[in-house]
């Protein structure tokens, strides 16, 4: 509703080709107050990208946004969507069903909410498989839900279907939503805090399963999660959101060590990881992020910021590219300084890890998903 | 810090604690045969994941509900026995911050209202020094003067549970449990928090019981640990000793599973099948996950009991301790 200047354009992306979701100078707003501030990105085939903010950050309304499920006072004020080369802002509700199940999927936190108490777990497969092949026999939804279920872990899947939700634990029934997700095939998952509800070791099983369907079915995964653990792991790139905005960009291995905006480097700094010290106070972020109705001008992170200065207050950083490669750029006036500045613990990391696993040792593989499809790295 | 002087008593001795719902038909204990002791000024950290009896455990400590065996003694007084009036008194020396920063705050009261609640109960002061200590404490946990006024429905989650910290704090308890205070908060925020609960416990003499998932927390917050598995605890050392060298082999797997930014290419663990509700009748309830016992008979068919292993101290139930390394 708002009109914005259009934001200075970002480096135009050079091959678009690859590219199964594009997103572009993208602005939400709720009633007229920007929550999403020119999101720019694209996800290539069997990339997983995780977008990594904390509460407020804006990565949940982006998520929603991406799916085109905001709530009724919201929308995108401007800027674009593209799946698949088609621009979906303002399509009806009626045009998005047809994309989404089909093109680009969905995967929420809360697996209990997300499912029909009272309904079958194999009719709710069905249900979604009617929704984009009406024609779809009998014989084909049991086939197709039996490959699902298997393709997401669930041991037994021909007598797992007559089951009910509660008759699933917490870490299957968020594999279920996955295998709901993917049963039509679709070309991108965005999956908003999917195993933040689980165990650890529950939530390894769900990322072995995701990371199977990008290495097996070529998906590509939108990952939205606070934990930088998990993006570290599971992802090729991040995006770190602050205040709406994507203040960082990087490739995932590198954003520990390589960490070039202030509030990537806090957020990391304040974790306590193992080697830390307990002598030692946590690093963390005095304040709190701004209200979006309320932003200081300049940079949005400028007045919680120990790299601040003067400038910093006034002018808003551009996107500033950080290392050799062109795939890491942080919007901060400092951003070198602050690539070349390690997150504490780092160096406790490069410590030997233990002795390598004896001879004998019957632990079986994990699962087959060593190998990565060529075109995920880069 | 950790217990040097052996002589010190222990605030808290469980001993033999079992604990089942559903006493009778049907009855499991979620809780079986459960020991250990935590000194004055330590913090000891019970982790595992869901299912494991560590929220039980904490209830059973904080006196909510019966227990079917055992014994619970805090600073000398059997908790578990007393009742009415005395269970009142004693109940200000141990205080709890629970997971759930939504249904434990009343939601009618205001910021301090809530913390000066539990002053008031207990005869702390008086009203206006409960509500300066209401404020000293809120503004410690970076709840600065102009949240004392508002509900528990204006605040994040993150903003409840430090409120639901400070009521916490305000009798001020010799021991506290806290169940995943930090679960719910942001990152920054957890660091923060984490920060005040140490701070608090150096000022104040407190000795922690840290319900945990989080292992990078527990690792650098505690200085003992509790691994516990469905009901059991199968290995428990110092924190330094546990997680540099873990021997049973689900905390090896519990340990591999845990995200860490720093080691994007490390291979994770994964267990086998679902996880379990109930441990098995007969053998080691890690068993039929287990990527070291699973097809050897002795894990199905005896019960492994804790036994002493690498270090001083550390000890784990497990017929195979050591065998498993995670690779990382």
């Amino acid at each position: 509703m708002s009109t914005l200047t259009p934001p200075a354009a970002l480096p135009a992306p050079t091959d678009t080709t690859d590219s199964v979701l594009e997103v572009e100078n993208l602005h939400v707003a709720y009633g007229s107050t920007q929550v999403v501030r020119d999101v720019s990105f694209r996800v290539r085939r069997a990339e997983k990208v995780g977008i990594v903010g904390e509460s407020g950050s804006g990565k949940s309304t982006l998520a929603l946004a991406i799916v085109g499920l905001l709530a009724s006072n919201g929308s995108v004020s401007s800027g674009a969507v593209r799946v698949l080369g088609r621009d979906t802002v303002g399509l009806s509700d009626r045009e998005f069903d047809r994309i989404r199940g089909r093109d680009l999927s969905l995967v929420f936190q809360d697996p209990l909410t997300s499912l029909d108490p009272v309904k079958t777990i194999g009719h709710q497969i069905a249900e979604v498989l009617k929704e984009h092949t009406p024609k779809i026999s009998r014989a084909r939804i049991r086939e197709r839900s039996i490959e699902l279920l298997n393709s997401v872990g669930v041991s037994d899947p021909a007598s797992r279907l007559n089951q009910y939700p509660h008759e699933y634990s917490g870490g299957m029934r968020q594999r279920v939503l996955i295998a709901i997700a993917i049963a039509n095939d679709p070309a991108v998952l965005i999956a908003d805090e999917p195993t933040t509800a689980l165990d650890v070791t529950t939530q390894a099983q769900v990322l072995e399963v995701l990371d199977s369907l990008v290495d097996r079915l070529g998906i590509s995964v939108v990952l939205i999660t606070h934990d930088l653990g998990v993006v570290s792991e599971f992802c090729d790139r991040v995006l770190v959101m602050y205040a709406g905005r994507v203040v960082e960009s990087s490739p995932a291995a590198s954003l520990f060590a390589h960490a070039s905006h202030p509030y990537s480097l806090a957020l990391l700094d304040s974790l306590p990881l193992p080697g830390r010290s307990r002598s030692e106070p946590l690093a963390w972020i005095p304040g709190a992020p701004p209200a979006m109705t309320d932003l200081p001008t300049g940079c949005s992170f400028s007045p919680r910021c120990t790299w601040a200065v003067d400038a910093c207050s006034v002018v808003a950083p551009p996107k500033i590219m950080v290392g050799a490669a062109d795939d890491h750029w942080s919007e901060c006036h400092r951003a070198e300084e602050v690539a070349a500045a390690a997150p504490v613990a780092e160096a406790a990391s490069a410590a030997p890890p233990e002795s390598p696993a004896p001879a004998g040792d019957p632990a079986p593989p994990a699962t087959p998903t060593d190998d990565r499809t060529p075109d995920a790295s880069h | 810090m950790p217990p040097t002087d052996t002589l010190t008593a222990p605030l808290l001795r469980v001993s033999g604690l079992s604990k089942s719902y559903n006493r009778g038909r049907g009855g499991y204990a979620v809780l079986d045969d459960i020991s250990f002791d935590l000194f004055p000024g330590e913090t000891l950290g019970v982790v595992g994941e869901s299912g494991c009896g560590k929220s039980t455990l904490a209830r059973a400590i904080m006196r909510i509900g019966d227990i079917d065996r055992g014994s619970i003694t805090l600073d000398g007084t059997d908790v578990s026995k007393v009742r009415g009036k005395a269970l009142r008194e004693l109940r200000k020396t141990f205080q709890m911050v629970f997971q759930d920063p939504f249904g434990s705050l009343d939601p009618r009261m205001t910021v301090a209202q809530l913390v000066e609640q539990p002053m008031a109960v207990h005869g702390i002061s008086d009203a206006a020094g409960r509500r300066s200590l209401a404020r000293s404490i809120l503004s410690s946990l970076g709840l600065e003067e102009r949240f004392l006024e508002r509900t528990p429905g204006s605040l994040s989650g993150g903003q409840r549970q430090r409120v639901a910290i400070a009521r916490a704090l305000a009798p001020s308890p010799q021991l506290v449990v806290l169940d995943e205070p930090i679960s719910a908060l942001d990152v920054s925020v957890q660091a923060q928090v984490l920060n005040l609960l140490a701070d608090e416990q150096r000022r104040l003499g407190l000795t922690y019981l840290f319900i945990v998932h989080d292992l990078a927390a527990a690792e650098y917050f505690c200085d003992r640990i509790l691994v516990l598995y469905l009901g059991r605890i199968v290995e428990s050392g110092t924190s330094e000793e546990l997680f540099r060298n873990p021997q049973h082999p689900y905390t090896v797997s519990l340990f591999s599973a845990a995200p860490d930014p720093r080691r994007g290419d490390r291979k994770r663990i994964v267990l086998r099948g679902e996880p379990q509700s109930k441990r098995p009748a007969t053998g080691c309830p890690f068993a039929s996950r287990c990527p070291v016992g699973f097809d050897r008979e002795i894990c199905h068919t005896s019960t492994p009991p804790l036994a002493p292993t690498a270090g001083d101290g550390h000890v784990a139930a497990c017929h195979f301790a050591g065998e498993l390394k995670d690779t990382r």
